[in-house]
């Protein structure tokens, strides 16, 4: 049984839920958030989103693979681990761009911001891959 | 104050003993959750919960000093171990589901045998 | 120079790991072209031997280690030399053997892989300045030993010897490890150098008898010394470039060179010369008098090799300088004739198809040269004039002569032992060469001419390398004198030479070479004897008795582990809390001091206690629920409530995150529930009061553990440097997530990767289902298609 105000909802939440969330992750260095906060509340509208079209939609939304986007999130992170290197640090270690006193005032770019963003895009994989799993295994796949 | 969490705390872990205790797996699976939220409660606990002050950076200041905040180590790992537990929670409900589907008992008294199927 | 042998060492290993990459490419070729690299070592040990001084050693500090303490630092001295030129020469002459020997076998990669690991950890072993690297070298050798005995292994018997093989050397491996240990602790270097320089010895320690055992354990487990030599006739299963290398001429070496090593540390005390003198003497009689019963030529070399190292464990239980000097020249001639009669066994293996040397007769003429080169090894062998071994020989006679105070068993002994090497040699020879009318003519599958160069290179090289060093021993002086420097702490003239003059040691070699021939001449009724020997020996058969107590360990691990893993979950829990519990009121009797403080708690804030109270409420409900719902809101009011608790105390992030995990949790949850089973009561009453009891004691003790933690007010914390630093470091006003994503990153990255298994985990419990759920539904939907089209 369709519920199409049920429908139109989730693909308003999710659209809303994923600049919140990005904000989320931006912001996450000064003020509450980050990405695995962010992480989970974009994974939410994906999960309403699967709720009310079924898992094969969410997998159609996302366009690869949720193991890809684990995927690509763990390897942002390593690039954010790596990078250092090539800078003569030690890995791990936090590379940040210099910018004008003007910019830097709000925000800072570098390999943390890098890393948190890894994390976000991981998370977001991760829990997508165990709902999307469990609603195929439960038949909910449409 | 930590007198009143720790009783809590106590409460929580009995509660999760006796769950994990339980022949039916659905209960041993509640228990590990209350265990772990207890776990967690005992580490932020840790952390001290006497300062008043929250563990951000005032705005325009470039430090903080760090005898007015509850240790922040503390609560990361709380951070840390939350998340952990979310990744134990989706594997413990995925493999109960499928030990229950494969089995068809809930009685672990039943899955003695690694090789039974 | 030694930069560059470093890098040839650390190179071996790279080229070991890129075989199977590189085979592809050469095939055929991969022996020889891989045996470039231990002819470059062994010029340039070469050139090093050439250059040292004799009172000179060269140490290379590399800062790389695994720990501090732990460097793969060098040390290039005497005994390392040679050594290294010893495994390095008779490896690239083995590389190139093996190189036709390995053609027909499967498998090839896998073989050069391990034979140039097993190279590059021979050479680190021996060249290593630290204990702890030796120590990884030293097992690095057993492990590849395990592999290349193994290597045929379809074979039971191949599976069965190289898993005894590693038995018995891992379990000496960590006799050594934990010996090292000691060594470090007690002197407070693990530096073989310092160990030599500070001149320490552990003689008047009160531990040193236990190092002494465990060192000595070591050796000889990895020597082949009696009661465990029976590993080496067993490891003649593993191909026979591998016998010849490993099994012969360098690993069962190492634990003579352990020796050698360490003497300067724990050698030279009383029960240091009797263990050895015992453990030596027994061996180097035994070995040779077995070795007179054994049909099979590996068989025979085998039991010659343990011979030859008991004489060299002897030796240096003689401690004499004399003695020590016999046993590493002993140690270069017994490598220079066995390796090379290694090698002719595998040409006569592949020449003729067998290796039993009664059924072979008058091999002469079909392998000319081999049998030259193998009538060369066995005169060094017998210790016969021109050779090396004959030098060698005579300065064991000597050593042995000397021997203070117990001269007279050793002697006797010694002489014994050589009369039956003599007998073995001309047996060998006489068997294998000469034509005899009474055995049936040997068929050739391959004629020599038939065999490429590099197939017959080795045996031939190291026959005239034996010939060419027992005419003009002067050359190895210098070296030798430089290593015994370094062995016993003081320089010493030494003059190798072939010709001694007639004095009481060459009257000894006349006398075992005749009586070696009278063994021979009377070989028949001897080799009767000896057979009836080996028969009453085989009933204390050493191989079976040591796999039947291992089997006997297994049967009484897994009795033991049925009675302890009996499968009831609740009951593995029920031990462990109460064990913890009574540890924990242990602990809470022998410390008496008051819990409580008057002061230092927190104010009580009331509206956190009423969250407290009604998250109590929701536990204890969740405990008794009767449906699964119930249960789950329950243990929803309780994430939620221990958020908000997080939230009052200021822990914005922590409560966040509680609450969208909790949320996630929930909804997982509700998804699966209904698809579980219903609660329902399966405990009988009594176990549910005791398991009650039990869970209120853990929680009671909780309460307590915890009340107690909050008394310990540590000095400084680690977080104060994060809080300091946060913004002007970091770039972060949020301290929690400066220190999730930059100070402690690789944290947040293992959390990652927990999260990120736990994932694959529910994907993989349900790959095949979702598979075959999809697979259905497509056929499902072809049906459909075709149907539809049916009704168009």
């Amino acid at each position: 049984m369709r519920n199409l105000i049920l429908e139109k909802i989730a693909v308003l939440y999710l659209r809303a839920i994923l600049i919140v969330s990005v904000w989320l992750l931006l912001r996450g260095h000064n003020e509450p958030g980050g990405g695995f906060i962010a992480g989970i509340i974009a994974s939410t509208g994906f999960i309403l989103y699967a709720i009310v079209y079924g898992s094969t939609a969410v997998e159609k939304l996302l366009r690869y693979n949720t193991r890809n986007w684990i995927g690509s999130g763990l390897l942002i992170i390593l690039i954010a681990v790596v990078l250092p290197i090539i800078w003569g640090k030690p890995a791990m270690s936090s590379i940040w761009m210099t910018l004008p006193d003007s910019i830097s005032a709000y925000v800072h770019i570098g390999t943390p911001l890098l890393f948190d963003i890894g994390v976000y895009v991981s998370v977001i994989g991760i829990i997508l891959s165990i709902i999307i799993t469990i609603m195929d295994v439960l038949k909910w796949n449409s | 104050m930590e007198l009143i969490i720790a009783i809590f705390i106590g409460l929580m872990f009995s509660c999760g003993v006796y769950l994990i205790l339980r022949r039916s797996i659905v209960k041993v699976i509640l228990g590990i959750f209350v265990l772990s939220n207890a776990a967690n409660l005992i580490i932020f606990l840790a952390g001290g919960i006497t300062k008043s002050e929250v563990a951000f950076i005032p705005d325009g200041e470039q430090t903080l000093d760090p005898t007015l905040i509850n240790d922040p180590v503390a609560q990361v790992l709380v951070i840390k171990s939350i998340v952990i537990g979310l990744g134990i929670a989706a594997y413990i409900l995925a493999l109960k589901y499928r030990y229950f589907e494969v089995t068809g008992t809930h009685d672990l008294d039943s899955l003695k045998n690694t090789d039974q199927r | 120079m030694g930069n560059i042998l470093l890098l040839l060492i650390g190179l071996l290993f790279l080229v070991g790991v890129l075989v199977p990459f590189i085979y592809p490419v050469l095939k055929k070729r991969t022996g020889v072209v891989l045996s470039v690299l231990p002819l470059v070592i062994f010029i340039v040990l070469l050139l090093e031997l050439l250059s040292i001084g004799s009172r000179e050693s060269i140490i290379l500090d590399s800062t790389w280690g695994f720990l501090s303490g732990m460097e793969f630092s060098y040390r290039l001295d005497g005994l390392s030399i040679i050594f290294g030129l010893l495994i390095s020469g008779i490896g690239f002459l083995i590389l190139l053997f093996s190189s036709y020997y390995m053609a027909k076998y499967d498998r090839q990669p896998h073989f050069y892989t391990y034979l140039t690991l097993f190279m590059g950890a021979m050479t680190g072993l021996v060249f290593a300045d630290n204990l702890f690297v030796l120590f990884v070298f030293w097992e690095l050798t057993s492990v590849a030993s395990f592999f290349l005995i193994g290597f045929d292994h379809h074979l039971e018997k191949s599976r069965q010897a190289s898993l005894q093989a590693l038995l018995i050397t891992a379990f000496g491996g960590l006799c050594l490890l934990f010996a090292i240990i000691l060594t470090g602790n007690i002197t407070g270097t693990y530096r073989i150098s310092e160990l030599i320089n500070l001149s320490i010895h552990l003689g008047n320690h009160p531990h040193y008898y236990l190092v002494l055992s465990l060192v000595l354990l070591a050796a000889i487990t990895k020597s082949a010394q009696f009661p465990f030599h029976f590993w080496l006739p067993g490891a003649m299963q593993a191909p026979t470039p591998i016998s010849a290398y490993l099994h012969s001429a360098t690993m069962v070496n190492a634990g003579v060179f352990l020796l050698l090593r360490l003497y300067p540390v724990i050698g030279g005390t009383m029960a240091w010369k009797y263990l050895l003198i015992l453990t030596g003497g027994i061996t180097m009689f035994l070995g040779a008098f077995l070795s007179m019963g054994q049909r099979d030529l590996k068989r025979i070399l085998a039991f010659t090799t343990i011979s030859a190292l008991g004489t060299m464990v002897l030796l240096i239980g003689i401690d004499t300088p004399n003695s020590i000097k016999a046993a590493i020249v002993f140690f270069i001639v017994h490598g220079l004739y066995k390796g090379g009669l290694f090698m002719i066994a595998g040409i006569i293996d592949k020449s003729t198809g067998s290796r039993d040397i009664y059924k072979l007769n008058g091999l002469f003429r079909g392998i000319p040269v081999t049998a030259i080169a193998a009538l060369l090894a066995v005169i060094s062998m017998a210790g016969l004039p021109p050779m090396l071994g004959f030098v060698g020989k005579e300065l064991v006679y000597e050593a042995q002569i000397q021997a203070p105070g117990i001269s007279w068993i050793v002697l006797p002994l010694g002489v014994g032992a050589n009369i039956l090497m003599v007998a073995v040699s001309i047996t060998v020879f006489y068997e294998l060469f000469v034509f005899n009318k009474s055995k049936p003519v040997t068929e050739f599958k391959y004629h020599e001419r038939q065999f490429p160069v590099t197939f017959l290179a080795g045996a031939v090289l190291l026959a005239i390398l034996g010939l060419g060093l027992g005419m003009s021993p002067r050359f190895l002086e210098n070296i030798l004198s430089n290593a015994l420097y370094y062995i016993q702490g003081h320089s010493m003239e030494i003059k190798l030479r072939l010709w001694h003059g007639f004095n009481q040691v060459l009257m000894l070699s006349i006398f075992t070479i005749l009586c070696g021939v009278a063994i021979f001449i009377f070989r028949k009724p001897v080799n009767r004897v000896i057979s009836a020997f080996i028969n009453w020996l085989d009933r204390y058969h050493l191989p079976t008795l040591f796999t039947s107590v291992i089997n006997y360990y297994i049967y009484l691990a897994s009795k033991n582990t049925r009675r302890i893993q009996h499968g009831y979950h609740r009951f593995y829990l029920l031990t462990f809390f109460v064990v913890t519990i009574a540890l924990i009121s242990l602990q809470q009797f022998r410390i008496t001091e008051v819990i409580l403080p008057e002061s230092g708690f927190s104010p009580v804030k009331w509206h956190v206690a009423l969250l407290l109270f009604i998250a109590s409420l929701s536990v204890i409900f969740a405990v008794f629920a009767r449906t699964r719902l119930s249960a789950i809101l329950a243990m929803g009011v309780i994430g939620y409530g221990i958020g908000m608790l997080y939230l009052f105390y200021g822990a914005v992030d922590l409560a966040i995150t509680q609450f969208l995990v909790e949320t996630i949790i929930m909804i997982v949850f509700v998804m699966v529930i209904y698809y579980l089973p219903r609660f329902a009561i399966l405990s009988s009453k009594a176990s549910r009061v005791r398991d009650g009891i039990i869970s209120i004691a853990v929680g009671a003790f909780v309460t307590l553990i915890v009340l107690k933690a909050q008394l310990i007010k540590p000095d400084s914390r680690v977080s104060d440097f994060f809080v300091e630093n946060s913004y002007t470091l970091a770039h972060g006003k949020n301290i929690i997530n400066t220190i999730l994503i930059d100070f402690r990153s690789l944290d947040t990255l293992g959390e990652m990767i927990v999260i990120t298994m736990a994932a694959a985990g529910v994907f993989s419990l349900f790959r095949f289902q979702i598979q075959r759920l999809k697979k259905k539904e497509e056929e499902a939907s072809h049906v459909e298609r075709f149907e539809k089209q049916g009704d168009d």
